[in-house]
């Protein structure tokens, strides 16, 4: 195994009761990368994600994970009670960080600096949605894994996520996210096609 | 060690937030319970019954009146504390999975939720017994204090366990108000005069319900029959960490580039 490699998927296989979703996937994602997954919609990208993070384990197949991992889902998992500060407060323990700098500075990178007291309940769906990503960058994690972290976001923000994904795979960092959106392919570095359960590489884009 | 406390104090700090900004919790506190034990007072017969504790082994002559202000009272916090438990575990649910898997312990996570049950539970009695002692003087208000906080522990285990199980916000509530009605009908010596029915003793308010009513007008030690709801306390609160640690059991700290790979499953 090269040691750059930083996550390693090997003829995953995952139904839900007859429903076949992934029939032997093989995915490697190496260091400094930014890996695109597409698909469908309901083609089994969101579960190959969670599958690759251990959220969700394979029937088949094995996954390896060389480093530590952000994991942003799909829908913004928060809590509706708690407000942006006291996200980041639980996630600081979570990750065992000492400090919240590098966290603060991505929410004033997103744009949401002024809601750091406003409860999750109360934001918009785009805020939420970037509450959502910056709980899976704050601790600069070596690979990150990301299912459509850009929805709701408005073009400003969509386009400073990918030069924040540009300046992360820059800095070394792999990073993989699920796109829907065919302008988006233009920033990977690799393609996957997710088809009849099999990822299916298609070259860069650029 | 240190980082296990922090867990536990940071959890248990934002689980009471949750309760706090609960509004219907906290309007239902404020205005339900003394709502309705005045209304029991100004309305219901105030004659004298009869009625006997299968737990105790007592003949009680009581207010109908009085009588039906403590099993109203122990309705009201059981729905309660069943649903501020239940809303603050389910509406946090995704949420502690996804902190788990980024590395919370899970054993504090659950911890918290159940010491703020306790605050809670505290909280709730204190309050509920003062209410109760405006009407008329109990003959034994710790006892009753104790009946009171059982019947709340017991019914807010059941709230985060259900929490963990539930899909939706309306089935938790409909669980939640369908079994404390039943229960507290079943264990009042108002709507279940015989009250001697074998399975009785099988439900949540059994031993609070039985010990409340004796507490509140004779002088009859029943702080044992009041702990017997501790079993359902212990059981849910078992229940709801088994459910946990089983939905999150193969969620593994991301591990450093020098360790040996993860694996997470060959066959």
């Amino acid at each position: 195994m090269a040691s750059d490699v930083r996550l390693c998927i090997s003829a995953v296989h995952k139904s839900y009761g007859r429903r076949s979703v992934l029939r032997g996937v093989d995915l490697t994602v190496s260091a400094g990368v930014l890996v695109g997954v597409v698909g469908e919609n309901g083609s089994g990208k969101s579960t190959l994600l969670r599958i690759a993070v251990g959220q969700l384990t394979p029937d088949r197949g094995t996954v390896r994970r060389f480093s530590a991992l952000g994991y942003c889902p799909q829908q913004a998992v928060v809590n509706d009670t708690l407000t942006v500060a006291q996200h980041l407060r639980l996630f600081q323990v979570a990750y065992r960080l000492p400090r919240l700098d590098r966290a603060w500075e991505l929410v004033e990178l997103l744009g949401f600096g002024g809601e750091r007291r406003t409860r999750a309940g109360e934001l918009s769906g785009g805020t939420r949605q970037k509450l959502n990503l910056t709980l899976a960058l704050m601790h600069d994690p070596p690979l990150l894994v990301l299912d459509e972290p850009y929805q709701g976001f408005d073009w400003d923000t969509h386009q400073r996520f990918w030069q924040l994904a540009g300046q992360l795979r820059g800095q070394g960092r792999s990073v993989v996210v699920v796109s829907h959106l065919l302008h988006d392919l233009k920033y990977f570095d690799t393609v996957h096609h997710l088809r009849d359960g099999r990822l299916h590489q298609e070259g860069a884009p650029r | 060690m240190r980082h296990q406390w922090t867990a536990f104090a940071v959890a248990l700090g934002f689980t009471l937030t949750g309760h706090l900004r609960n509004r219907l919790a906290m309007a239902m506190i404020a205005f339900f319970i003394p709502t309705w034990i005045y209304l029991v007072r100004a309305t219901a017969l105030n004659k004298d019954i009869t009625f006997s504790s299968s737990a105790l082994g007592v003949e009680v002559v009581a207010s109908m009146n009085r009588t039906i202000q403590v099993s109203s009272s122990l309705h009201a916090v059981t729905v309660i504390a069943g649903f501020m438990m239940f809303m603050a575990t389910f509406s946090a649910r995704d949420m502690d999975l996804r902190l788990v898997l980024a590395g919370y312990p899970r054993l504090q996570l659950l911890v918290a939720k159940v010491v703020a049950l306790l605050l809670v539970a505290a909280l709730l009695t204190g309050y509920t017994l003062a209410l109760l002692q405006l009407s008329w003087p109990l003959a034994q208000p710790g006892a009753v204090a104790a009946a009171l906080a059982a019947a709340i522990l017991a019914y807010g285990g059941l709230g985060i366990m259900a929490g963990f199980v539930l899909r939706s916000e309306l089935e938790g509530f409909f669980v939640v108000v369908m079994a404390t009605l039943i229960d507290v009908g079943m264990q009042s010596p108002v709507s279940n005069p015989a009250g001697d029915q074998p399975w009785l003793s099988l439900l949540p308010l059994y031993g609070p319900a039985q010990a409340a009513l004796v507490a509140s007008f004779t002088t009859t030690d029943s702080f044992a029959c009041a702990a017997l709801a501790l079993r359902w306390f212990a059981a849910t609160s078992v229940l709801a960490l088994l459910t946990f640690c089983f939905r999150t059991r193969h969620y593994g700290r991301p591990i450093t580039a020098s360790s040996s790979p993860r694996r997470l499953r060959a066959d």
